[in-house]
This record gives structure tokens, C-alpha cells and sequence, in this order.
């Protein structure tokens, strides 16, 4: 088996770098290092080779490394105290270790008395650790696992299995086609779903609402039938139909390990890059260069786009080889662009990393004592971003200490702990970064907000706000709540420049408050400036663009219930919940149908729930390249830019949280229509 | 066939899950601990993850439960190789909706028949 020597070979010289580590790591502890991340780096190197030992059958090594491990992990998790004495029996366990590899490594022999000496110490240790850890033989590998050939074959039968899927079942990544399809070798003949299937509208994205009755017509052992089905028996519920013992989820052997405990903290990435080749390389390059770059590759996109249109207009052009290099060439651009994209990323700890002093400073300043907990601090957002994000944020933040959080006395009235916490996090989601400022304060005081904005006009006398609306309005330009002008926040900047400079970065900015409890500012932001994934769509005779993103599902009119309003506003049901329908025609102020829309674009807001698009038609999904109104033109609620169809036409890029708000009839003008 | 992206640290080990998916006609990707595989899941939407447990700066468990929040990583298959098999490891793996697990060392002919019945 040349290859498995290959393999072995390879271990063998991992295993000479991990235990240069081990060895490492044991005489700092020796020499009474406690950092968590050497202990787990230590527990981690005798893991590895003890799951190499164990892939290659060195019995002597598995024995030896599981006992050592058993030890490292009483001491990451706390549960062992690491004593002068504990830390020179590993760094002996090391030694032996070494040797016992060495061992392997020249094809066997007898261990030297060092092994079964150390090996004793380590039990006695493991044993404080109770029973559990007693060490155990190694299982043989999984029976489960055992293939067709080896289980022999039994008598042709029917088999009849229920199989119904759990809640999470397509959650955790069950797919019951794929499964059936691979059943089929075992010799299913039919599945037949139980009772009447659920219409289309009341699927979930998450649970699995079908109950089948497999049938199978086989000649394979029960036990092979069952092993079959051990993939999903944690998340769905199968059952022998037909007299059998029923299918327990079986579980893979005895386990050999301790449970796994507690999991050991986050390693920060900077201390465990620490192994392998040594010094990262790295290149500085100015950043005009990577933009000259960045369009570049936005402007391939385009090309790809013209080019697949072009062969799709010429008649025979597009053949089945033109179409795979098409294709390719699709595939490689988006990863040339994401590639682009990763050099301009960087994580967000430049920034985050300077806000405690800020906070530190104005406790100080305010009399008011908080504490900034920042979470996410390695998530990666683009450089222009990074450098543009340190104003705003330390805004918000100024926001949140000066009005959000309460005096010491109020705390403390309030029952909550004099000292305020304000939580900063940073997260990617789907394509965008979200980056939270969270305040456990008084929660926006609305009364004042509204009569402020009655006394500035903002708010007309009757106009009657939700709660929502009203703290909106702390984005107002000119608005402004501290009684009297503080040297912190009322500096004449108010929280709608933080608006004006998330929105410059293409990004948005929500609040939510609730009164005693706190308030929530969130940032959205995307993740790329230049290339999105887009889902063109007709309205009228002109196309546009909305952000794959953002888009749900498509639906069609006909098949959901649409109900009008009594303010002429209309809303659609879709799987059971009543979404706003807004009409993209009227919004975007284009010229009457001839024919009403027949279809709608489910869309989410991020911050307000979902709504529907009234469109004409879905043309597809593209890569678009995102162009600025603002550079060239202004900029225009609703949409977020412009960017170059495959046929040359250029196509607004839609913004569904602006349109959905644009889309809403304001108060004010109800009421007039209402007189 | 699939595109499998396989993650684990020790480089002998992962060599062996490699070969034995290509073996199998499948393509693989690899990352060596969770923070890689996150970014080789963003930038190639495999059809089927499998991942060893422990590994430095993300383990096989963070890495799932970062992965479903992921749009590439909702509904995928995740598999986790361990030779853990302790009832608490199953209780956190259901919980970050792990698909489910395999036993180290693992059989060849066992990853593969779970990846057709997966991916």
C-alpha cells in the first residue's frame, strides 16, 4: 500500500512539528505559564497525533495519547490543577510520546520502561478526573460502516419504513430526495407521501411538513437497511412498517473520549498562526492601485454580460462548448472579483479597538460609570468603509453614553447595576457587515422627542407618530435632544450626519428603543462597493435591478390572496402572513400599465418585515456592477445606483428598505385624503 | 458528482479524507480550521462540508453554527469527524444543526456511500 505509506510518512513529519510545540508549550507550563491558549495548543498536539495514530492502527501510541489527553483537557477545562509535579509528569508524557512515534515511525519494537512508567503516572492522575476517564480499549471502526459485501446477503422481502422528518430537518442540510435516490440501491421501489401534501404556500424553508412510507423490494440484511438510514435518524423518525424491529438510531461504538466539555474560548487568530512555516508575508500596495483594479474587474463583468447576450442574439452561436465557456468565464470573473474584494477587506479592530478610551474619557467627563463590551471585532469589512466608520461610531457612541445611559442614582432606582453596559458587535451577514451599538439605558424618551420636533416643526400639531416613527426622528437633520448644549453630544452634530455618512458608504442606519430598557442603533452595510448579485426585473418597459439579497421568493398574484385596504393601500398574502404590496409603477413615478402586473417580488426591509414588488415580469439573475447616481447625477430615494445591462441599457439598482418607506403612505397625507 | 470541501489541521489526516473523496469522484476543497472554511464556503458554495472537531482559531462546532448563518451554508449537508462521540458532543452538534457525525477513524467506503446519501 504505497499510498498509505505516503500518508504515513506525511504524519510522521507533522508529527515532528507538533511535538516540537508540545514539547514547547509543557516547559512553559512547566515554568508556570497558565495562558489558556498554550494549555489548549498542548491539548491540541497530543489530539492530532493520537487521531493520526489511531487512523494508521499504532496501538501503542493511541493508549499512551488518550490517557495524555485525557489529562491535557482536566487541565483546560479546569478541572486539574496544574502542580510543579502534574506540569514534570507531561513533560515527561511529552518525552515518551516522542518516542513511542519514533517507534512507530521505524515499524514497531518494544517501548523503552519510560512509557509504561509515565503512562501509570498519567493514570493516576486521570483518576481524580473520575471514572469516565478510565482509559477504554479503541473501538474497531464503526460496524455501521461495514459494506454490502461484507453483511452477506438475505432473502428477497418487502420492507415498509415510515420516515418522517423532524422539524430541522432541512435546517441541519437533510435533502429526503437525495436520500431516497440513494436508496434506490438498497432497492426502493416506491415513496409514497402519507395523507394529502400541503399546498405550495405553507412549505417552510426549515421543516420538512411530508411523512413518506418507503417501500423497499430487497435482498439486503435489516442491518444494512438500518445503517442506511443512521445518517438522518437524529432528525427524522423512522420506522419498520411491517413487523420488524423498529430502526433505533444507532450510535456510533463506545465513546473512547471524555465528553467534550466545555469548549475551549475563541483562539485570537494572531497567537495560533503562530505554527507552520513561520513569518506571514505580506505586500503593501497602494490602494489607488487596488481600485484601478477593483474597476477593472467590474467592467469585465460588464463585458461577460454584453458577450453572453451578444452569443444568445446570434442564431447557432451559443453551443453547448461556447455555453461551458461561458460559464467558466462567469464563475472565474465572480471569483477574480471576490479575490479583489478580499485585499480591500479588513477587520473592523482598527476602528473597534479605539472606542473603550472613548467610553473610558467620557465616564469620566460625564460622571457616569459603563463598560463597552465589543464582540466581532475580526469580522472584515472594506478599507474605505473601515476609515469612514470611525466618526459616525464615535458618535453613536457619545449618543449612547451621554443620552442613552442614566445617571448612577436613576440606575439604581430603576433596580438595574449603576454601571452601564454598551455592547459594540460586528457581523457579517449574507452579503452584508451589521455592525450593533446596544445600551441597556433609559431607551429613547419619545415624549420629548415629539414635542422637540413639534417646537422645530418637524411634526405637524395632530399628526399622530408610532413609536417607530418617533425615534426615527432623532435622525432629522437639526434635531437635537440634550437640554442644554453638552460638551459631548450637542455640538450642533446631530445623528443625522452619522444617516448622511452610512448612507455615503451605501449603507443605512436604524434605531430601535425600548423605554427603560435600553436602545439598539444598528449599521448595515455592504459587504462589496462595486459587484452585487441582482435580479433583474421588468416594470413597464423599463428594467431594474434589486439585490439578490434582498429578495425572497417571487409569487404570483393569482394564486394569493391580494385584499385593498381602506386607506387604498393594498396588502397579499403570502404563506400565511399579510405583506404590504407596493406598487413599483407608482413609486418610481412611471407612466400607467396597460395591463395590471401578475406578479409580485417578495422582499425584505431588514428592519421592518417583508413587503412585495409589484412587477410585470423576472427577466433573471446577474452580476451587476453597481455605478453611483450621486458621482454623476444625485441621489435618488429607492435606489441605491445604476449599473450596464448585457444589452447595453443601463438599469436602476433598487433599494427595497428606502422604497418600502417611500411606498408608505405618510400620516399626514391619509388624513387629507381621509377629510 | 460533489464538491466536497473537507476541513482538518492535521495535514496527514486531511490528505487521507482528500484522496479518498477524489477517489470517490468527487472534488474537494480544503481548509485547514473553521475561519478558513468559512471563506472557502463563501467563495465556493460546496455541496457537502465535512470537518474534523477540534482545530485552532474556529473548531468543527463554531464553524457549523457561523456556517447555517451563512446563505451558503443554509439546508447544506455538515458532517463532523471526531473521534468524540460522547452524548454532550451530540447535544451541541444537534443544537449548531450539525447534519450529523462520523467516527474517526473514519472508512472510506462509509464517507463515500454518506456523501451520495447527502450531497
Amino acid at each position: 500500500m504505497e499510498e498509505d505509506e505516503d500518508y504515513e510518512a506525511l504524519f510522521f513529519a507533522e508529527c515532528a512539528d507538533l511535538l516540537g510545540d508540545l514539547q514547547e508549550q509543557l516547559d512553559r507550563i512547566a515554568d508556570g505559564d497558565e495562558d489558556p491558549e498554550t494549555i489548549n495548543a498542548a491539548f491540541r498536539a497530543v489530539h492530532s497525533v493520537k487521531g493520526g495514530a489511531a487512523a494508521f492502527g499504532f496501538t501503542d501510541l493511541i493508549g499512551f495519547a488518550h490517557i495524555f489527553e485525557t489529562v491535557m483537557d482536566g487541565i483546560r477545562s479546569g478541572r486539574l490543577e496544574t502542580t510543579p509535579d502534574l506540569a514534570m509528569i507531561l513533560v515527561r508524557a511529552g518525552d515518551a510520546m516522542a518516542h513511542l512515534v519514533e517507534l512507530a515511525s521505524q515499524g514497531g519494537g518494544e517501548p523503552e520502561a519510560i512509557v509504561p512508567r509515565v503512562k501509570a503516572e498519567l493514570e493516576e492522575v486521570a483518576a481524580q478526573l473520575g471514572a469516565e476517564a478510565a482509559p477504554k480499549p479503541q473501538p474497531e471502526p464503526e460496524p455501521a460502516a461495514e459494506s454490502a459485501s461484507q453483511m452477506g446477503e438475505a432473502a428477497s422481502r418487502e420492507i415498509r419504513i415510515r420516515f418522517a422528518p423532524g422539524p430541522d430537518f432541512f435546517a441541519r442540510g437533510h435533502d429526503p430526495l437525495r436520500i431516497f435516490r440513494a436508496a434506490r440501491e438498497l432497492g426502493l421501489m416506491s415513496a409514497e407521501v402519507e395523507g394529502e401534501a400541503p399546498p405550495l404556500s405553507d412549505l417552510s424553508f426549515e421543516a420538512c411538513p411530508f411523512v413518506w412510507t418507503l417501500t423497499f423490494d430487497t435482498d439486503r440484511p435489516d442491518a444494512e437497511i438500518d445503517a442506511f438510514f443512521d445518517v438522518c435518524a437524529d432528525a427524522a423518525s423512522i420506522e419498520r412498517l411491517d413487523g420488524e424491529t423498529p430502526t433505533e438510531p444507532t450510535d456510533p461504538p463506545t465513546p473512547t473520549e471524555p465528553a467534550a466539555r466545555k469548549q475551549p474560548p475563541p483562539q485570537p487568530a494572531a497567537s495560533a498562526k503562530k505554527s507552520g512555516s513561520g513569518v506571514a508575508r505580506s505586500l503593501r500596495v497602494d490602494l489607488a492601485r487596488v481600485d484601478k483594479l477593483v474597476n477593472l474587474v467590474g467592467e469585465i463583468v460588464i463585458t461577460q454580460a454584453v458577450l453572453a447576450q451578444k452569443l444568445a442574439e446570434i442564431d447557432g452561436a451559443m453551443t453547448l462548448e461556447a455555453g461551458h465557456s461561458l460559464e467558466a468565464l462567469n464563475r472565474q470573473t465572480r471569483e477574480l472579483q471576490e479575490s479583489v474584494m478580499t485585499i480591500r477587506a479588513q477587520p473592523v479592530k482598527s476602528v473597534f479597538s479605539r472606542m473603550p478610551r472613548i467610553v473610558r474619557d467620557l465616564s469620566e467627563t460625564l460622571g457616569k460609570r459603563a463598560r463597552l463590551v465589543i464582540s466581532g471585532e475580526n469580522t472584515e469589512v472594506d478599507t474605505t468603509v473601515i476609515e469612514e466608520l470611525t466618526e459616525p461610531l464615535t458618535h453613536m457612541l457619545r449618543n449612547s453614553m451621554d443620552h442613552g445611559l442614566e445617571s448612577a442614582e436613576e440606575r439604581r432606582a430603576a433596580g438595574k447595576p449603576e454601571e452601564g453596559v454598551i455592547h459594540l458587535s460586528a457581523e457579517h451577514r449574507g452579503e452584508r457587515v451589521i455592525i450593533q451599538i446596544t445600551d441597556d439605558g433609559r431607551g429613547i424618551d419619545r415624549d420629548r422627542v415629539l414635542a422637540k420636533a413639534m417646537e422645530r416643526g418637524l411634526v405637524g400639531p395632530g399628526e399622530s407618530l408610532t413609536p417607530e416613527e418617533i425615534d426615527a426622528l432623532i435622525f432629522h437633520p437639526g434635531f437635537s435632544t440634550s437640554e442644554k448644549v453638552s460638551s459631548v453630544s450637542g455640538r450642533g452634530v446631530g445623528m443625522d450626519v452619522v444617516k448622511k455618512k452610512i448612507q455615503s458608504l451605501g449603507g443605512r442606519c436604524t434605531v430601535r428603543s425600548e423605554p427603560g430598557k435600553g436602545t439598539e442603533f444598528t449599521i448595515t452595510l455592504p459587504l462589496t462597493l462595486a459587484v452585487l448579485d441582482g435580479m433583474t426585473i421588468r416594470v413597464g418597459s423599463e428594467r431594474f435591478v434589486l439585490p439578490l439579497s434582498s429578495v425572497i421568493e417571487a409569487v404570483r398574484l393569482e394564486d394569493c390572496d391580494v385584499r385593498e385596504m381602506h386607506d387604498g393601500s393594498r396588502m397579499i398574502g403570502v404563506r400565511g402572513a399579510y405583506l404590504r404590496l407596493i406598487s413599483l409603477r407608482k413609486t418610481l413615478g412611471l407612466p400607467p400599465a396597460d395591463a395590471p402586473e401578475t406578479m409580485a417580488v417578495v422582499a425584505d426591509t431588514e428592519t421592518d418585515g417583508h413587503v412585495a414588488l409589484l412587477v410585470d415580469e423576472l427577466i433573471g439573475q446577474r452580476h451587476v456592477v453597481l455605478k453611483s447616481l450621486e458621482t454623476n447625477f444625485k441621489r435618488i430615494d429607492g435606489v441605491s445606483g445604476a449599473t450596464i445591462l448585457g444589452d447595453g441599457r443601463v438599469a436602476l439598482i433598487l433599494d427595497v428598505p428606502s422604497l418600502a418607506s417611500l411606498g408608505l403612505p405618510r400620516r399626514t397625507m391619509q388624513q387629507e385624503t381621509v377629510h | 458528482m460533489s464538491l466536497v470541501l473537507a476541513v482538518d489541521d492535521t495535514r496527514a489526516l486531511r490528505n487521507m479524507l482528500v484522496d479518498c473523496l477524489r477517489s470517490g469522484g468527487h472534488d474537494v476543497i480544503e481548509a485547514s480550521d473553521g475561519v478558513e472554511a468559512l471563506e472557502q464556503l463563501r467563495a465556493h458554495k460546496p455541496d457537502i462540508v465535512i470537518t474534523d472537531l477540534n482545530m485552532p482559531r474556529m473548531n468543527g462546532l463554531d464553524f457549523i453554527e457561523a456556517a447555517r448563518r451563512e446563505p451558503e451554508g443554509r439546508g447544506l449537508p455538515m458532517l463532523l469527524l471526531t473521534t468524540e462521540t460522547a452524548q454532550e458532543l451530540k447535544d451541541r452538534a444537534r443544537q449548531v444543526k450539525a447534519t450529523g457525525w462520523i467516527a474517526k477513524p473514519f472508512d472510506p467506503d462509509q464517507i463515500l456511500s454518506l456523501v451520495a446519501r447527502l450531497a
